[in-house]
């Protein structure tokens, strides 16, 4: 009852339930994991607790298995107060507000959806490769390929053609957001309806997806922000398969193989003639000339 | 040495190795239906001793069941237990005794043998040559597909007075098959020659659907004797625009994929495929492309079970050497957001196809002549299932001319009918070319969709002109 209620209040206030779900439990696990070490913690880390007093109070200790808290952490983050304050920004920033952004599970600061990215290698690159962030809308819904996809069955930890998969599930979902149709259309209707549904209307040949990603590279964002956190590549999980992860270095290569299958170069940075096709070279300052690139993140600072 | 040791230590054992070989071949026969349960029969020559062959036991179960099965005979002599060997094995002796060939195959593949209750009053499917000296009939099939007219080409038709196991098979057939690679037993069943038995199984299988092809052409209304006529007045290499790729004895088997889960997705697409009649043995393509460079390819699209097949990691871009099919997989990946491709023989499908060509733009359209075909979206031909489920899976099939298989440009119209039709359509003459944006399985679904789409509207067609049911087109959604 808890989260049914927690995810009535959530559509009220305007929340996503995906991203108020993930911050919460990025809350949790930061509570835990400093509990253990009280006593030992930074300023930055002890922070938390000062901001916490009130809540405790009122509520007790925060962590996993208390659904309790469900209803009352929403209320908070709805009406912005407390330290629902500081939740409401995402757990990226509230991680970063107590010097843990590990903690957080997103990409390019979006909570992940429900979706293990180790159990299912083309739902971590969507993950990864999504302009929008962790999203598994935008970026291609690809879990179900590994499970319950019929015939469309991709094997979940293939990693010849990965790359291709995610990137056509990309495309599939950029052109839904687009043309705003419903997202369970996609398990009866292919690229080339959609495509021929947007071309009808607008008479051209699109490319939102690399025009996506001009606008993330114009701000700031990198080939470095394409990465899962870093727990995905270090802890196993266990499953009825066995224990699985993500590689690094294979995902490394999977990014490459993305890269140039929708015509970016090496570091994520679409070429000059995948710029010049969807005639929007001229949004990026010297035409293709990209020239700062960040690298791939570091391990985990847990 | 007296006699009777002598013919005791004649007969060498039957090895494993043929043992097995050949059960994999008869049983691989059995299940495409191509013998009853225990006939037809197999034979293969000694790789050690000249002098010797190895024959199917008479009454042997197809697929054989024990080393029993299989009997030593001679060339030179009759040894004690030959009897035991085929009641045909004379006509093997003959047909082993030909320069070049290492097997024999004999069975009762059905399409082959319907073709031969063809008469000399009404040839539908055979070309009537006449008698021979004996007072035997003749004819002359020439297969009108791709794959068949190249990998098999012309297979005569012989009518014999005792047409199992006789003195004039055993004369007449080796003859025949001095030539051709296949002949066909009127009314009984075909008889192919082979540098091996997979060699033999190979041109059965696509004589099977080269036979099905044309006997579904002809019940519909094209003139296949007088298409045979012209691709033996033109030659095989002016008719057809361009080779297919065949099965090659000589290239080993190789797997360039290290990913086990793309082995057993090509393997299990393969059988099934066979297994369906969907795709000759040893004909068409089957590809998974795995980045924006390169592909896994397999150069068949049909492989019996337990069979080995090769898979080749290939580039994208167009090569000099290039085969037919691996540039057709090329096109559609160059321009497509296509994932997997597979290319059939599909005869039912392909024969639904080239009919309805033929019937909207001519009997030339079949010819390779040059005809202005519409291929536009609101404009095109299109074969139509009649079936509720694929009606709701795929609600037409694209129809394209021979002549596109020579046009590697963004402008083949073939790329447009995988975008229109969920990536599945016919090609006249050649067979049906199936995607997936994602897996192999969907390109596979396609491929068996078509030919149950073609197999329904030949079922109601049949009903149509016998039974004076409605017409196929009666049942097309409107």
């Amino acid at each position: 009852m808890p989260i049914t209620e927690a995810c009535y209040l959530a559509n009220r206030y305007g929340l996503d339930t995906i991203s108020l779900g993930g911050t919460l439990a990025s809350f949790f696990d930061l509570y835990e994991t400093l509990t253990l070490r009280r006593g030992s913690l930074t300023r930055q880390e002890e922070q938390l607790f000062h901001d916490l007093e009130a809540f405790v109070e009122l509520y007790g200790e925060p962590g996993f298995g208390k659904p309790d808290l469900l209803v009352p952490l929403t209320h908070l983050i709805g009406r912005n107060t407390g330290i629902g304050k500081y939740l409401a920004h995402g757990s990226c920033r509230f991680c970063e507000r107590y010097g843990h952004p590990e903690l957080s599970m997103s990409v390019k600061k979006l909570d992940l959806p429900a979706y293990d990215p180790r159990t299912s290698y083309t739902q971590a690159l969507s993950y990864e490769m999504s302009n929008r962030g962790g999203c598994h809308l935008e970026g291609g819904y690809t879990a179900p390929y590994a499970y319950c996809a019929g015939y469309a069955e991709w094997p979940a930890h293939r990693v010849e053609g990965t790359p291709l998969i995610s990137k056509n599930a990309t495309l599939k979902n950029t052109a839904l957001d687009i043309i705003g149709a419903c997202a369970y259309s996609s398990f009866s209707l292919g690229l080339d309806e959609y495509a021929a549904l947007i071309n009808a209307v607008t008479g051209k040949k699109h490319n939102s997806g690399t025009l996506e990603r001009v606008s993330n590279l114009l701000c700031g964002f990198s080939e470095s922000d394409d990465w899962l956190p870093p727990r995905f590549y270090e802890e196993v999980i266990h499953t009825r398969d066995g224990d699985v992860i993500c590689d690094r270095e294979t995902f490394g290569r999977m990014h490459r193989e993305y890269y140039t299958s929708v015509g970016w170069d090496e570091h994520g940075r679409p070429t000059p003639e995948t710029l010049r096709e969807p005639e929007i070279a001229d949004l990026v300052p010297g035409g293709a000339g990209w020239t700062t690139t960040r690298g791939p993140p570091t391990t985990s600072r847990r | 040495m007296d006699d009777n040791a002598r013919t005791t230590d004649n007969i060498p054992s039957v090895t494993d190795a043929i043992f097995q070989r050949l059960r994999r071949v008869g049983t691989a026969i059995g299940r495409v239906n191509g013998n009853n349960t225990h006939s037809g029969n197999l034979s293969i020559r000694d790789i050690h001793d000249p002098d010797l062959f190895y024959v199917t036991a008479t009454g042997s179960q197809c697929g054989l069941r024990i080393e029993r099965d299989i009997v030593p005979v001679r060339f030179s002599e009759v040894t004690w237990g030959d009897a035991r060997g085929s009641t045909e094995s004379a006509i093997h002796r003959s047909i082993l005794s030909l320069p070049g060939v290492s097997a024999a195959i004999h069975t009762h593949y059905l399409n082959a043998a319907f073709l031969s209750f063809d008469t000399k009053e009404k040839p539908l499917f055979l070309q009537y040559l006449g008698m021979d000296a004996k007072g035997h009939d003749e004819y002359l099939f020439h297969p009108v597909d791709l794959y068949g007219a190249f990998a098999v080409g012309g297979v005569m038709f012989g009518s014999y007075f005792q047409s199992v196991g006789s003195a004039e098979m055993e004369e007449r057939i080796p003859h025949y098959l001095t030539k051709n690679l296949a002949t066909v037993v009127a009314r009984h069943g075909p008889f192919v020659r082979g540098t091996s038995p997979e060699a033999a199984l190979a041109s059965l299988s696509i004589l099977d659907h080269s036979a099905s092809l044309a006997m579904h052409l002809r019940r519909h209304g094209v003139d296949v004797v007088g298409l045979q006529k012209e691709i033996l007045r033109r030659g095989v290499e002016d008719f057809f625009p361009a080779r297919p790729s065949l099965r090659s004895e000589e290239r080993p088997t190789v797997c360039e994929s290290t990913d086990r889960t793309i082995l057993e997705d090509f393997q299990s697409r393969l059988i099934f495929n066979d297994d369906n009649a969907i795709g000759a043995y040893g004909t068409g393509s089957m590809s998974q492309k795995i980045s924006a460079r390169e592909m896994i390819y397999a150069p068949s699209s049909a492989i019996p079970e337990n069979f080995p097949f090769s898979l080749y990691r290939v580039t994208l871009d167009f090569a000099g050497n290039d085969t037919i099919d691996i540039r057709m997989h090329k096109l559609i990946y160059q321009h497509t957001n296509q994932n997997a491709c597979m290319i059939t023989t599909s005869p039912r499908a392909t024969a639904e196809g080239m009919t309805i060509l033929a019937q909207e733009y001519g009997a030339g359209v079949l010819l390779g002549e040059q005809i202005d075909i519409p291929y536009e979206l609101k404009n095109h031909p299109a074969l139509l299932p009649i079936d509720a489920e694929a009606i709701y899976l795929n609600p037409k099939l694209g129809l394209v001319d021979m002549t596109q298989l020579t046009n590697f440009t963004a402008t083949n119209p073939i790329l447009n009918m995988l975008r229109w039709h969920k990536g599945c359509f016919v090609v006249a003459g050649y067979g049906v070319i199936s995607t997936g944006q994602t897996t192999l399985e969907q390109a596979a679904h396609n491929a068996s969709s078509a030919e149950r789409i073609a197999q329904f509207r030949t079922e109601a067609f049949l009903n149509e002109r016998i039974l004076g049911c409605p017409t196929v087109e009666s049942f097309e959604p409107r």
